[in-house]
């Protein structure tokens, strides 16, 4: 059974790639295109790890990471922000939200596979 | 729900139908602990989990611990590779014995 | 003698001088503070140096003296002599015989004079005393630490052999946070085996506590991999601030980290970024050893212990991140390193002078270039000239900043020496002064910091002689028993201040009073105000000490420490407290050579005033236009400014066409105002010394060659900005014409 992987992110493409790569490494892929899209598909459905841009319209990755953690059913999950070059202080704001991982844009497949392995039990 | 147990003997068998997980863990943990502290042989079925994470291995590892503590006897059962897999990794398949014992599946305690 | 050799004892004499101050600093602070223990090394250091290039030229007296002090410094650094204040005193007075033998050698004296040889024979026989029996065995490597050397079997429970050693020490919220050290642990067998995994779940709590969200476990891992340590490190970088991560390198890599270490670049290094460089230890480990180094002292401080602080290389030994043999080779490494502090080469003064004097002719002819272009202006071809002599103007600037740069020395070094002169003024005299420094990093010209040691030494010792008291009246005062001198230096509108103060006696009014009225310096029924008193110390002839003592009173008076620091265009004030002390402020220019001027017309002539000392310039008030009086006071926005008519002061011919204009200048707090006819704006000045027959001028400093090739005189600020404030100007005193220069 794949593991389902939410990925949060206004760029068409950017959404688009992540689901690509991680669809050929057999993972399910769910995508939202900010934070008040991806809360309506977290219906209870299991996720393994959410991968979240943090500057999204209507609500911003930062807000969506707390909303979640509010959440019974994916209160421990894991939640990994996408940055821009230079982005210590939103890693950092978003570890203070409660999502412990990071990943700055841009990054070649390989590096977003090795992260999500270490997230992702298997 | 998420717990089966069956006895005879003092004899207690505890099945698990539910993932071992930091979901379930804080929910299981009350419920096994009530067994064992009927009981003097506890055995924890494992066959129907198919994801254990760490959590899950720390909770084994505790009710392993009280029950050696009260001088009880405790052993698991498995056969689930992915179960398998993370006893592995931390070096605890030799506390597992692969194949289920069936000796006390007959009788259903509620 | 051929050259070469003559140029190597060149080198040899500056070296033995380097070290030698090195050593008496070193000697000065263990008399102070025995527990400064690494300054032996230093001592050693600078002998066992000394002695090696001596031997080079078989300047034999050295070599032997140097190996007999030597043999009693290593006594020290293996715990088998006790530094001792009388050791010291020795040490001190070897110093000097080192000093003396260096001299003597270089002057082809073999070993000095009688009185030299006499004493060189004394203090050995002292030296004897410090020998035990196995005298004169002296390690070769003198730059191993010992401290590190003691902590090596710290570790040694530890099983270290081809593998990596992980701890991880989870924080009880890491699962919670969604991260479980199983993932992390997949991962990294992608990078090498896991040989073993041990975990352990001794925190983890009885029933009654047990929270099984909560991560109770600790996990051992040995592993087998060629990767680096950073990319193991990396594996963990999600957990880093939930879980205690060490990682311990195996012993088969100790030697590529050895290597590495010695194969770094030899420059100064601090030993954690020695051992992150090499690889040996992450930045991260490093962060937090010096973390845990600053939270030592903090807590000693709060306690108000005083604690000197455990070396970073142990404290990474031991939270485990290093073993000891690494932190062994990088303290080597540094100690090797640290024989050549900063790459430097020398240069002969001779040749430095002629570059800053062709650098003073090259501003001048760029501004000569720069003038031309700008008078042929009308022609549209010479926009790009006038911009191409811009453009080369920056450059010359650029070149001229770096120059002067060269010349650039920190004062600390002067004040330092003096540590020993008031150890030494103070024993004779048997006053208990503690020298104070501040402000050392503070730079100035070399030949401005060589001219101003001797007018410094003077003040300092005055202050020990004649300022601070002796320790009976200090104590019947109910002063505290220890003197207080403090030597400071610091930067004022672009130009330093260097301080001697002392919280002595003070001066006294009545006793300069009465000296100056013998001398008739003062008719008797003249009022002067206290500042006015004290400035009399610095007449000639001035000398109020009752007692002339072998310390001061040498014959230099006050006068001449003053007419040392003027040649400087330099200033100096003294402040008094009677029974609180006394403080001489020296003012001095950075740099005696070229300076960012302002030049202003008076007349038909050409003035430059410092830059830095111009605070502002703007039209003189109406009711002041073409008056004819020397000096009177002005509102400048609600304050008083006292201003003078430059044109007045020294008597131009008035050809006045348009309105004056008055810059304001400003030194030392004070203010005054200039009247100039023209303003002329910002003007690179070579300042040219005045001829000895003008150097009385007052009001001048010096004077500068303007592009045109016409004369500029340049203007002492200090001292017109002082008599505009007192208003003790007559008429007609001072004079200016354009030839003084001869």
């Amino acid at each position: 059974m794949g593991k389902t992987i939410l990925i949060v992110d206004d760029s068409d493409s950017m959404r688009h790639v992540l689901g690509v790569t991680l669809r050929k490494e057999g993972y399910e892929v769910i995508d939202a295109k900010d934070g008040v899209d991806a809360l309506e598909k977290l219906d209870g459905t299991r996720i393994s790890l959410i991968i979240s841009d943090i500057n999204m319209p209507n609500m911003d990755g930062i807000t969506f990471i707390k909303e979640v953690k509010k959440i019974y059913a994916y209160r421990f999950t894991p939640i990994c922000t996408l940055t821009t070059e230079g982005g210590r202080k939103r890693i950092d704001e978003g570890k203070d939200a409660g999502a412990k991982a990071w990943m700055v844009k841009p990054f070649v497949p390989q590096k977003l596979l090795e992260t999500v392995s270490m997230l992702v039990m298997p | 729900m998420s717990i089966k147990t069956y006895a005879r003997n003092g004899k207690c068998k505890i099945k698990v139908e539910v993932d071992m997980t930091i979901y379930t863990t804080a929910d299981l943990m009350p419920k096994i602990l009530k067994s064992l502290d009927k009981h003097k042989e506890l055995v924890i079925d494992l066959s129907d989990v198919f994801e254990i994470d760490t959590s899950g291995i720390q909770l084994l590892e505790f009710i392993k611990r009280e029950a050696r503590r009260d001088n009880k006897v405790f052993s698991m059962v498995s056969h689930k590779e992915n179960v398998l897999d993370v006893f592995h990794l931390y070096r605890l398949n030799g506390q597992l014995d692969a194949i289920p014992d069936n000796s006390v599946s007959e009788i259903k305690v509620a | 003698m051929n050259e070469e050799i003559q140029e190597s004892i060149q080198v040899f004499v500056s070296e033995a001088g380097e070290l030698l101050d090195e050593m008496e600093s070193a000697l000065l602070v263990l008399e102070e503070d025995p527990s400064h223990e690494g300054h032996i090394n230093t001592v050693f250091r600078a002998v066992h140096t000394i002695k090696g290039s001596a031997g080079l030229f078989s300047y034999d007296h050295i070599v032997d003296f140097s190996h007999h002090v030597e043999s009693v410094l290593d006594r020290v650094r293996d715990g088998q002599q006790k530094i001792t204040s009388e050791l010291l005193s020795i040490l001190l007075a070897c110093h000097d015989i080192l000093e003396n033998l260096v001299q003597a050698a270089v002057n082809d004296q073999g070993a000095g004079d009688e009185e030299v040889q006499e004493r060189t024979r004394g203090i050995a026989g002292q030296l004897e005393q410090y020998l035990g029996e196995s005298a004169c065995a002296v390690d070769e490597n003198p730059m191993v630490s010992h401290e590190v050397l003691q902590i090596d079997d710290q570790i040694s429970g530890i099983e270290l052999g081809s593998n990596w050693h992980i701890s991880l020490r989870f924080g009880p919220d890491v699962l919670r946070n969604g991260m479980d050290p199983l993932s992390f642990m997949r991962y990294l067998s992608r990078l090498g085996e896991v040989v073993q995994i041990l975990p352990v779940w001794d925190d983890m709590p009885g029933r009654g506590e047990m929270e099984p969200e909560s991560c109770y476990l600790d996990l051992e891992i040995e592993f087998k991999s060629d990767a680096d340590k950073v990319t193991i490190e990396n594996v963990f970088q999600f957990v880093k601030d939930d879980c205690k991560v060490t990682i311990l390198p195996p012993l088969t890599r100790h030697s590529l980290y050895k290597e590495a270490i010695e194969d770094l670049p030899g420059e100064p290094m601090r030993l954690g970024d020695i051992l992150v460089e090499s690889g040996a230890v992450t930045e991260r480990e490093l962060k937090e050893a010096l973390e845990v180094q600053q939270s030592e002292v903090d807590q000693a401080e709060l306690k108000m212990e005083n604690i000197s602080k455990t070396p970073i290389g142990e404290v990474l030994i031991h939270k485990g991140s290093v073993h000891p043999e690494l932190v062994n080779a990088a303290v080597n490494k540094q100690a090797k390193n640290k024989g050549s502090p900063e790459k430097t080469i020398r240069v002969s003064a001779d040749k430095l002078e002629s570059l800053i004097n062709l650098m003073g002719e090259l501003v001048i002819s760029t501004a000569n270039i720069a003038l031309l272009a700008n008078l042929t202006r009308k022609d549209t071809l010479n926009d790009a000239l006038i911009e191409a002599t811009e453009n080369m103007g920056q450059l010359v600037d650029g070149v001229r900043d770096a120059s002067l740069g060269l010349r650039m020395v920190q004062i600390g070094e002067t004040f330092f020496r003096f540590r020993r002169i008031v150890r030494d003024v103070s024993h004779k005299s048997c006053k208990d002064i503690e020298l104070k420094i501040s402000g050392g990093e503070a730079e100035l010209d070399k030949t401005v910091i060589e001219k101003i040691s001797d007018p410094l030494l003077h003040l300092v010792r005055n202050a020990i002689d004649h300022g601070i008291e002796s320790t009976e009246t200090r104590h019947k005062t109910g002063k505290p028993k220890k003197g207080l001198l403090h030597l400071s230096a610091s930067h004022d509108s672009g130009g330093i201040v260097i301080k001697v103060s002392d919280d002595g006696c003070g001066l006294s009014h009545e006793k300069i009073l009465a000296k100056a009225q013998d001398l008739g310096l003062v008719k008797d029924n003249q009022k002067l105000s206290d500042q006015e008193v004290y400035r009399l110390i610095f007449e000639p002839g001035f000398s109020t000490a009752e007692q002339v003592t072998d310390l001061s009173g040498r014959g230099v008076g006050m006068d001449v420490v003053r007419r040392n620091i003027e040649a400087l265009r330099g200033h100096v004030d003294v402040e008094s407290q009677p029974g609180k002390g006394t403080s001489f402020s020296i003012h001095l220019p950075l740099t005696l050579a070229i300076i960012d001027g302002f030049l202003v017309r008076v007349g038909k002539s050409f003035y430059v005033i410092p830059l830095d000392m111009v605070e502002e310039c703007t039209e003189l008030p109406e009711e002041f236009q073409n008056a004819s009086q020397l000096n009177s006071y002005m509102d400048l926005r609600g304050e008083v400014l006292p201003f003078i008519h430059l044109a007045e002061l020294f008597q131009e011919k008035n050809v006045r066409s348009g309105r004056e204009n008055i810059v304001v200048a400003k030194f030392a707090g004070q203010k005054a105002g200039l009247v100039v006819d023209e303003l002329h704006g910002e003007y690179q000045t070579v300042i040219k010394p005045l001829g000895k027959v003008f150097r009385q001028l007052h009001g001048i400093s010096g004077a500068t060659i303007l592009g045109s090739g016409k004369v500029a005189m340049v203007i002492d600020v200090p001292a017109l900005v002082k008599t505009a404030a007192s208003g003790a100007f007559e008429h007609g005193r001072f004079s200016s014409n354009s030839e003084v220069l001869n």
